[in-house]
């Protein structure tokens, strides 16, 4: 092979990126990446690189844009200090089965092991939270290590891939292999798959006297691209259908067999019917301790089918008497053809008593806060009429997730982004970035707390450069919300550590360059929301929300669905 | 006290670097105890391994039948096979 042949790695990186169809990523350039980032701005007209302000950010919207779009996501990182401020998204990103590769830097191979200056073991850090990791050394392998990252990225159940490059692959040459071949003989993107025969059986359990069935719907329904199929499901069996935080979208939500959310900060009547029914089915569900409460109580008189992709999530915190392996888009359109239809009358009839006594969809548990202040999941409501349901949402974490989960009425599916496994603040303005960047044109909103906001408000200085029309709400209480919640209800009222000392917001917004509001009452915040969504670049409002609204329904750690507190007397009484 | 179980477990592994790793992590992140190792290549061309894991374990059957499905899941493990070792005494 002749040497003109021959490439630089960072060249090689470029356009396998470019071939693996990315055309967005982020990153922050440092040391040991300099030779990659003498290509990248010439691969400008392929890919877009955008620089965050720092590395977790930068995951963040890799995530977002992931989430948003369906496709992978990028971000790429120096050695060292890049590398681990990575981490957080990177976990993130797996604990939600969310496709990115993350890229890493990494000390020229000779000095790997001598704690060379910016080095640090981010293979070993990130090993158990990633689907896979790579550790590459020289130009011949870039090629087939990105088809194959992409692959598994996107594929299954979808996860993030680490690829850690010493310098040297960035400096050493190879010959440009267009369509290498994979090497994963252990990779089996869908291991098991149900037959007909095991879906039919799905039937007898439907028709059992005084069956009472819920779908449980989870992320994996949107990752499967299964809304459609569920929604044929649901309606042919009339069964009712509960959403969990990241299924929220997979379902319509004007539609009357939707029940709201299920959880420590569900819908009342979604607690109560998960409680009550005695046959789940659960799809892309993971049964997180969120939305379990105590797991023991979870499943008592219960029989629950289960449909997921990955055979390690069956009977790993419930026990599924029919478990239905394989994609649920599959396994729904399958089972759209081979069952019979249903009526659960009696059921139905005991849903709307349920409906009538705790009230659904409502405001029903949440006392207008005192005057002066303004109530989180009412603006959230205002937000949801204002944009008809239509825009994609980026919370942060904290009571403004809960209420963003429970008060928005998501029209269409990957239209809640939120850091659900994880529970990582500062997730919310940056995922935006990621979602306004990939999903040009739809409306893009972060809804946060003034905790999350101010953890990684540096990006601002990204929307303001790109002027991405991100619309940003601070719920501001100069509290740890969620946090001081629990010191209320839970710890006696000793409120530790929680009180913030903020930045005037809107000022903080101008000086980036980002017209900025404050709204103290409701006529105020609606004429900012219709302003704001009239704006064409980003904007940002500050509501002054009041510190002790506390979020409920609450279901306490470790406590039965049916024992959730409504008010705070339901908890102050037993503290 | 909790009762702890034994188990056998082979698994035929690609042969690269940090394979034992992400194996080792996940055994880690379930508290299960590796009380004895032995891993040598299976083919002519060195490309897989061949491992064998005396496990130890306060997780009961399900829970480690989560734990061999999750090595299972890791990308460099090819198969997995295990029984649990009888008491003899």
């Amino acid at each position: 092979m002749s040497i003109d042949n021959q490439k630089l790695g960072s060249d090689i990186f470029c356009e396998g990126l470019a071939a693996e169809g990315v055309d967005l990523m982020f990153g922050i350039p440092g040391g040991v990446v300099l030779p990659l980032y003498d290509k990248i701005n010439k691969y400008g007209h392929k890919i877009r690189h955008i620089l965050s302000k720092q590395e977790q950010g930068g995951g963040f919207a890799a995530d977002g844009y992931a989430r948003a779009t369906g496709r992978t996501g990028v971000a790429l990182a120096t050695s060292g200090p890049g590398a681990t401020n990575l981490m957080t998204s990177i976990i993130n990103s797996m604990m939600d089965s969310v496709p990115v590769v993350y890229i890493t830097g990494q000390v020229v191979e000779e000095l790997t092991g001598t704690d060379a200056f910016q080095e640090a073991d981010v293979i070993g850090m990130s090993m158990p939270a990633v689907k896979h990791s790579y550790f590459v050394t020289h130009a011949k392998d870039i090629r087939r290590v990105l088809k194959e990252a992409f692959y598994l990225a996107s594929t299954g159940r979808p996860g993030p891939i680490h690829v850690d490059f010493t310098k040297n692959a960035w400096i050493t040459k190879a010959v440009y292999d267009d369509n290498p071949r994979m090497d994963l003989p252990g990779y089996i993107p869908i291991p098991e798959v149900c037959s007909n025969s095991d879906i039919q059986k799905l039937d007898e359990l439907l028709e059992k006297d005084g069956v009472k069935p819920v779908i449980l719907a989870g992320h994996g329904v949107e990752i499967s691209h299964a809304t459609k199929e569920l929604f044929e499901f649901a309606k042919r069996h009339n069964v009712p259908v509960i959403n969990t935080l990241l299924g929220l979208g997979s379902f319509p939500q004007g539609d009357p067999l939707w029940l709201g959310m299920v959880g420590m900060h569900g819908d009342a009547v979604a607690n109560f019917i998960t409680d009550e029914a005695n046959l789940i089915i659960a799809i892309g569900v993971r049964f997180s301790d969120r939305i379990t409460g105590r797991p023991t109580e979870f499943i008592k008189g219960k029989t629950f089918v289960h449909i997921d992709i990955d055979p390690s999530e069956v009977d790993k915190i419930v026990p599924a008497e029919l478990p239905l392996m394989g994609d649920a888009k599959d396994i729904l359109t399958r089972a759209n053809k081979l069952l019979v239809e249903h009526k659960y009358t009696e059921w139905w009839k005991h849903i709307a008593d349920l409906k009538e006594k705790y009230g659904f969809l409502d405001f029903k548990w949440c006392p207008e806060p005192p005057k002066g202040f303004l109530s989180q999941p009412r603006l959230v409501k205002m937000i949801s009429d204002a944009t008809d349901g239509n825009a994609i949402v980026a919370s942060d974490v904290g009571r403004n997730q809960m209420w963003t989960g429970r008060f928005y009425r998501f029209r269409h599916p990957a239209s809640y982004l939120s850091s659900g496994g994880l529970g990582s603040m500062g997730y919310g303005v940056p995922a935006a970035i990621g979602a306004a960047l990939g999903v040009p044109d739809r409306e893009v909103w972060a809804i946060c707390g003034d905790g999350g906001f101010t953890m990684n408000m540096q990006e601002l200085a990204v929307i303001a450069e790109h002027n991405i029309p991100v619309k940003i709400v601070i719920m501001e209480d100069s509290s740890l919300g969620m946090v001081r919640q629990w010191q209320n209800l839970l710890f006696g009222g000793n409120l530790s550590s929680i009180h913030l000392h903020n930045p005037d917001f809107v000022k903080l917004s101008e000086a980036f360059g980002i017209k900025g509001f404050r709204a103290e009452t409701y006529e105020d915040a609606k004429k900012v929301i219709d302003e704001m969504r009239k704006i064409k670049g980003p904007a940002l409002v500050t509501f002054k929300v009041y510190p002790d609204e506390h979020v409920f329904p609450m279901v306490p750690p470790n406590t039965p669905l049916h024992k959730q507190a409504l008010k705070d007397e339901d908890l102050l009484k037993k503290s | 006290m909790p009762t702890t179980s034994r188990y056998i477990v082979a698994a035929r592994l690609q042969n690269s670097p940090g394979v034992m790793a992400r194996i080792t992590i996940l055994f880690r992140k379930f508290n299960v105890n590796i009380q004895a190792v032995d891993s040598r290549p299976a083919d002519e061309k060195e490309e897989f391994h061949k491992t064998e894991f005396i496990l130890e374990t306060t997780k009961n059957d399900n829970d480690f039948k989560i734990v061999m499905q999750k090595l299972a899941r890791l990308v460099p493990v090819i198969e997995v096979r295990y029984f649990k070792q009888p008491k003899l005494f």
